[in-house]
């Protein structure tokens, strides 16, 4: 990189020079304008305080004049009388036969340009198509071998192509960092096309129409408007503006698509604030139960911070002269030094300052020098009496919820989450948007360990772990397989050393989980599960829940808007390729320079179509949500699925696969090693070979039978 | 649904572009202030 630092060097000051030149050469006027609009601003800003103070003035300001400076090009009549009447025969015209018709032929005689040009050139695309696919047919094994003119191209590109745009990218990163020159270009530019005098015109008018309501003078700033933009369109050709329509058109569409996205999640949480502290997902396999509810979790997740931070501002409402920042940092403190490490802790330490307060009073100690005498030390709020402890007590667990910087999922497979605490030494907010552009860092959900959610027997004895859960989400899948139903628990029995499903109370926990996760009563608790179908887990748990059974998962939308024209295209570009290069594969081992470049070309359109749909894709689940006991009627609802929350790495859709990859590891066999059958119809032994029960037991009657 | 939406994107495309013509054509056929009759090109 050092190998350019004087070549950027050189080139930054070359540059400064020919724009400094252009400004004085091209663009004075544009300089001059700007100082014409800085006196209409002088000029605006002595009439509006004449009028605000009542003093007389002299005539209208400047403001309200055409520029002296800037040449009149535009089309455009010089008062609102003459524009209303040139409106007026412009519409006229518009609804006029005669108009339509000589439209019509002056567009038919562009039409029939083109098709001639179309009918030249078809048979010279149809005859180089031909030529291409008889060449393309001819067989070689070259592996990997580039053909002559490929071998030219990628040397001529090597010395030209490619090192230039090395060095223009190497030199926009230089000119991003530093900041001397991208701003003192765009303060030169934007003087040279004349935003500045369009900013400065804009408060000019601004000032004299606070004051004056001079409707009909917009009409005068609108074509001074047009006037000073004539600088942009008489520099440039109006197709050099393409790219930067384009830019605006992409900003403006992305922005759409992120607002329904938002929307889209807004409804998934509403769905999700409907649901009781206990919910099973159900489906059939590849039905998305998992990613639904690992989905959930991470919404769950935010909402939990969000809820904290919603409640801390409304405790500080109620003592607003208090000084939370020390309060907070001295808690902060406390997590660091392990002093406090959950939310009893939390709560044993603001009682000790209670209780160090009730003793000595020391307000400057215990309360951060808020004065208790003047603001008081109790809050009514038409219900009940609060001591300002007891707000503190709240206040405290509820920061230490939000400000933990790991995941609050605890699942029995990880889920990464990339929410982001900003900290700049004050009160941290999180960044917490799933549809940020940001790269963030990514953290993963804690292992459960079942031993925390039993309230019985422990599989393991004094597990240090147990009874430390108090908030969180939990996220179980199969949770069938872990807990078992009444038939398959048939045989176990509660009174066992062991440890079981039966006397681990694990469903006592359940059922009175949210008590130590509640604060401001509020429980920052939810156990999301799945599962193939409801009965799989026992009734006793289950009733509990809400059922979500997943009927029907839609194919992936585009919240893009004005997507269609550039997906078919690309389906079109793709299609076409493969078919010539499924082909090519086929015959030729070799590389040669038109696939080379065709391929590029498809590889560009088909990575930003990908991206396109990773970042804007969604898709909707329909969902039936129905009571654990299954006794009631079930709500239709719908699920939204989006690709860049729930698809961007968050977990492994086959979670336990390592399982299966051990057992494979330790055997020798593989799909291969398999015996195929000899015919369409299977032998004796072959039929044995199965390990069948059915076919075994066949033959084992039949030996006992010529027993 | 999804051939629907594209051949309602091409036509949807192909009138924007009629609709733009006609707008630039028929702003290209009335006169600057001072004129008043409209001239047509030859049919």
């Amino acid at each position: 990189m050092n190998r350019y630092r004087v070549a950027n060097v050189i080139l930054s000051v070359a540059l400064s020079i020919v724009f400094g030149v252009v400004a004085i050469m091209e663009f004075s006027s544009s300089f001059q304008r700007a100082l014409e609009a800085l006196l209409d601003l002088f000029g605006s800003f002595k009439y509006y305080f004449c009028v605000l103070f009542g003093k007389s003035v002299e005539g209208l300001p400047s403001v309200t004049k055409y520029s002296n400076v800037m040449q009149w090009q535009v089309d455009l009549p010089a008062t609102w009388e003459a524009f209303t009447l040139k409106a007026s025969k412009y519409l006229d015209t518009y609804f006029s036969k005669d108009n339509f018709l000589s439209w019509l032929y002056s567009s038919g005689e562009i039409v029939y340009k083109v098709a001639m040009i179309i009918t030249i050139l078809l048979p010279c695309v149809l005859m180089l198509t031909m030529v291409i696919r008889s060449m393309y047919n001819q067989h070689n094994v070259k592996h990997n071998q580039d053909t002559i003119p490929l071998k030219v191209f990628k040397g001529i590109s090597k010395i030209t192509y490619q090192p230039i745009k090395r060095f223009v990218g190497q030199y926009i990163e230089y000119v991003r960092e530093h900041r001397t020159i991208w701003i003192g270009w765009s303060v030169l530019w934007a003087f040279n096309l004349n935003f500045v005098s369009i900013i400065i015109a804009f408060f000019a008018f601004y000032f004299y129409f606070a004051v004056s309501f001079d409707f009909v003078g917009i009409y005068v700033q609108v074509v001074k408007l047009a006037i000073d933009l004539q600088v942009l369109f008489a520099h440039f050709p109006w197709w050099s503006m393409l790219p930067i329509a384009w830019l605006i058109f992409e900003k403006w569409r992305k922005g759409i698509a992120i607002s329904r996205l938002n929307k889209m999640e807004s409804a998934n949480r509403g769905l999700i604030n409907d649901l009781p502290i206990v919910s099973m997902t159900c489906g059939s396999m590849g039905k998305k139960k998992t990613t639904i509810i690992t989905d959930m979790a991470l919404s769950q997740e935010v909402m939990f911070r969000k809820v904290a931070l919603d409640r801390m501002q409304r405790a500080d409402m109620k003592f607003p002269n208090f000084g939370w920042i020390a309060f907070e940092m001295e808690l902060r403190r406390c997590m660091e030094y392990g002093t406090v490490h959950n939310l009893a802790t939390v709560k044993e330490w603001v009682n000790l300052k209670r209780r160090r307060y009730d003793l000595h009073q020391n307000n400057a100690l215990q309360l951060y020098g808020y004065d208790s005498e003047r603001y008081g030390l109790y809050y009514q709020d038409g219900l009940k009496t609060q001591y300002i402890f007891d707000v503190l007590e709240t206040y405290a667990q509820l920061y230490f919820i939000y400000v933990i910087e790991n995941s609050l999922i605890v699942a029995n497979y990880s889920i990464r989450t990339d929410n982001e605490l900003m900290d700049a030494g004050n009160f941290p907010l999180w960044q917490d948007d799933f549809f940020s552009d940001r790269e963030r860092c990514s953290r993963h959900s804690h292992i459960l360990d079942f031993d925390v959610l039993r309230l019985g027997k422990k599989v393991i004895e004094n597990n240090p772990n147990a009874g430390s859960f108090e908030f969180g989400v939990v996220a179980i899948t199969e949770v069938g397989k872990e807990r078992g139903n009444n038939l398959e628990l048939k045989e176990v029995k509660k009174g066992t050393e062991e440890t079981n499903q039966k006397n681990d109370l694990f469903n006592s926990w359940l059922k009175m989980c949210r008590h130590s996760a509640t604060v401001d009563n509020y429980p920052f608790v939810k156990v999301f599960t799945d599962e193939q179908r409801p009965s799989s887990w026992g009734a006793d748990a289950r009733d509990l829940c809400d059922i979500v059974h997943i009927v029907s998962s839609s194919e992936q939308s585009l919240a893009l808007p004005f997507f269609t024209i550039e997906d078919m295209l690309n389906e079109w570009l793709f299609d076409r390729f493969m078919g010539l290069y499924e082909s090519f594969r086929f015959n030729r081992g070799d590389n040669t320079l038109l696939v080379h470049l065709l391929k590029q070309l498809t590889a560009m359109v088909f990575r930003r179509h990908v991206r396109i749909y990773n970042v804007f894709g969604f898709s909707v689940s329909k969902i039936e949500k129905e009571r654990g006991t299954m006794d009631g009627k079930a709500e239709k609802k719908k699920y939204y699925l989006m690709s860049k929350k729930i698809y961007s790495n968050r977990f492994s859709t086959d979670c336990f696969s390592d399982y299966f990859n051990d057992m494979a590891k330790k055997t020798n066999v593989g799909l291969n090693d398999y015996l195929e059958y000899a015919t369409e119809k299977a032998s004796i032994d072959e039929m044995k070979m199965q390990n069948s029960y059915f076919i075994n037991s066949l033959y084992k009657r039949n030996e006992e039978e010529t027993a | 649904m999804k051939t629907f939406r594209r051949i309602m994107a091409v036509v949807l495309l192909i009138l924007a572009i009629l609709v733009v013509s006609y707008c630039v054509y028929t702003a290209g056929q009335v006169p600057p202030s001072e004129t008043m009759e409209v001239i047509y090109e030859s049919i």
